[in-house]
């Protein structure tokens, strides 16, 4: 390892808002770091201020206090270093596929020939050749993901943060789209930070899974799966892969139940 | 899916239409030729189509047409303009509208034709009041339908945008003006209808020409196969200015087409 400073710093980051009902405190003291080509996904209760922690990240928001760094930068703006996919996916429904995916890539770049070779490579990866004049609205499901990785793809970023991308998908294109990203993930080195309801995907997927406490969230348990990424499918139905599973699904149980939010760190 | 034989039976569809209006002129025709009509009231379709067929070869027509249309597009324009300017202005930026939200909606209960006097007290007779008071119909759907369309853009395209590293800038071009578009387009709908009433009504009263003019006039020296000719014209124009704004529309927002296209496909 040459570069040993993480990509992404979470230094003590604290989020509260006003309401009518008195201050919400969201996020309660999270700190983590990422690592460069690592793939981290993020597990907790509904509601516990995961898209909040992705907003910060995205820099969307501003924490309460604390910091989030990438590059030793801190974050203050959202930018194309780390872009975001969202959970409705965002895609511009009034552009075709190819003005979607050249949507970033001509703010960064100029070079019309380069733009378009860049935005092929992307289009050919994830088998979206031939729907350059479509509208997302004519796209399935699967393929409106596709897209809205490649958009995010083409601007070749630091990071991709991705909240909760396939929650709409049925569970067999949910599979293949795991390991799609999967693939991906791997063959380009990038480092993704991914939010997941998903236990399942979770550990298919990642090198380390964050799980979050109720809300105010605080970072209950780190799970490292040293397992060599890309996974086959054969992997979810491994000894290895139901005992995390069942581990992660004790800890989201406990946390489910407990009242007050005693943080017992573990390592498994 | 459409059956086979779509286009036959479209075209059965539109030989029944044309026969009925046929049917209808036909027995017309004949209730005036055998005097049941009054000919001072509603004359004879023959003698509407002598007498359009007429005034439009003689040319003293298509001046008043012209002299209509100029009109209705030039206040149009400017009224539809300033009206998207002031959405813009008012609908980002939230003080803007506090202090001045308030009077256009005092202002636009009043309908544009009772300013008919007022306009020709300021502007006189010709015109500019015209220009005034289509603009001025203009202006508030043009208004009403923008700043509707700003307030219901989603944040969260605005957040992807800046996301993916875009400016404001470019915000404005490719997120806020396509998303404000289909109801933008709808006000200029309503309002280029509105200005055509407007202008018809403005030259009845307050003009030296024009169509509202002309069918005025005619009806004074009882002409009444003019008046109606000019009621034929009044119509005709008021479509082509609709699907004009159609035109534009399928030109400007093509995405608009293919989603009601895949509305209907799943019904």
């Amino acid at each position: 390892m040459i570069e040993m400073q993480p990509l992404l710093k979470i230094n003590k980051i604290n989020m509260h808002y006003e309401s009518s009902k008195g201050e919400i405190r969201v996020l309660k003291n999270i700190a983590f770091a990422v690592n460069h080509g690592e793939f981290l996904c993020i597990i907790g209760p509904n509601g516990c201020g995961k898209t909040t922690l992705l907003h910060i990240i995205a820099g969307f928001l501003k924490p309460s206090s604390g910091t989030a760094s990438i590059k030793d930068q801190i974050i203050d703006s959202p930018g194309p270093d780390r872009p975001i996919i969202m959970q409705d996916l965002g895609l511009f429904y009034w552009m075709n596929v190819w003005d979607n995916v050249i949507f970033g890539l001509k703010i960064k770049n100029k070079d019309d020939n380069k733009i378009s070779k860049t935005a092929n490579l992307w289009l050919n990866k994830l088998g979206l050749i031939g729907f350059e004049k479509q509208y997302p609205f004519e796209l399935s499901g699967g393929m409106k993901q596709k897209l809205a990785i490649a958009r995010a793809f083409v601007l070749d970023p630091e990071m991709l943060i991705l909240d909760e991308p396939f929650a709409n998908l049925d569970a067999q294109t949910r599979e293949r789209m795991q390991e799609n990203i999967a693939d991906l993930a791997f063959s380009t080195k990038k480092t993704i930070l991914m939010v997941t309801h998903s236990i399942d995907e979770a550990i298919f997927l990642a090198d380390r899974v964050i799980v979050l406490t109720e809300r105010p969230a605080n970072i209950k348990e780190i799970i490292n799966i040293p397992l060599e990424r890309p996974r086959k499918s054969e992997f979810r139905l491994t000894e290895h892969f139901l005992k995390i599973k069942k581990h992660i699904y004790e800890v989201l149980k406990l946390e489910n139940k407990e009242e007050n939010h005693v943080s017992n760190k573990k390592s498994l | 899916m459409r059956p086979k034989n779509y286009p036959l039976k479209k075209l059965g569809r539109f030989f029944k239409r044309v026969f009925i209006i046929i049917l209808f002129l036909l027995l017309w025709e004949i209730s005036a030729k055998f005097g049941l009509l009054n000919a001072q009231i509603l004359s004879s379709p023959s003698e509407i189509a002598i007498n359009l067929f007429q005034s439009l070869f003689a040319g003293n027509l298509l001046i008043d047409v012209v002299e209509s249309v100029k009109r209705v597009l030039v206040g149009f324009s400017f009224g539809s303009l300033i009206g998207i300017l002031f959405a813009l202005i008012l609908g980002l930026n939230r003080r803007s509208q506090e202090y001045f939200g308030f009077i256009i909606e005092i202002l636009r209960p009043i309908p544009p034709i009772a300013w008919i006097p007022i306009a020709i007290l300021w502007f006189g007779v010709g015109d500019a009041p015209a220009y005034f008071l289509v603009g001025l119909g203009a202006f508030f759907p043009a208004f009403t339908n923008t700043i509707k369309a700003i307030k219901k853009i989603e944040l969260n395209y605005v957040y992807q945008a800046l996301s993916l590293g875009a400016t404001k800038f470019i915000i404005f071009k490719k997120i806020l003006i396509p998303l404000v578009l289909p109801d933008l387009m709808t006000g200029l709908r309503v309002g280029l209808g509105v200005g055509w009433i407007i202008v018809i009504t403005a030259e009845m009263v307050g003009a030296q020409s024009g169509l509202g003019y002309m069918i005025q006039l005619n009806r004074i020296m009882l002409q009444t196969p003019n008046v109606i000719a000019g009621m034929v014209v009044i119509g005709i124009i008021g479509l082509s200015l609709s699907l004009l704004i159609n035109f534009i529309e399928n030109l400007i927002i093509p995405w608009q087409r293919r989603i009601t296209n895949i509305e209907k496909g799943n019904r």
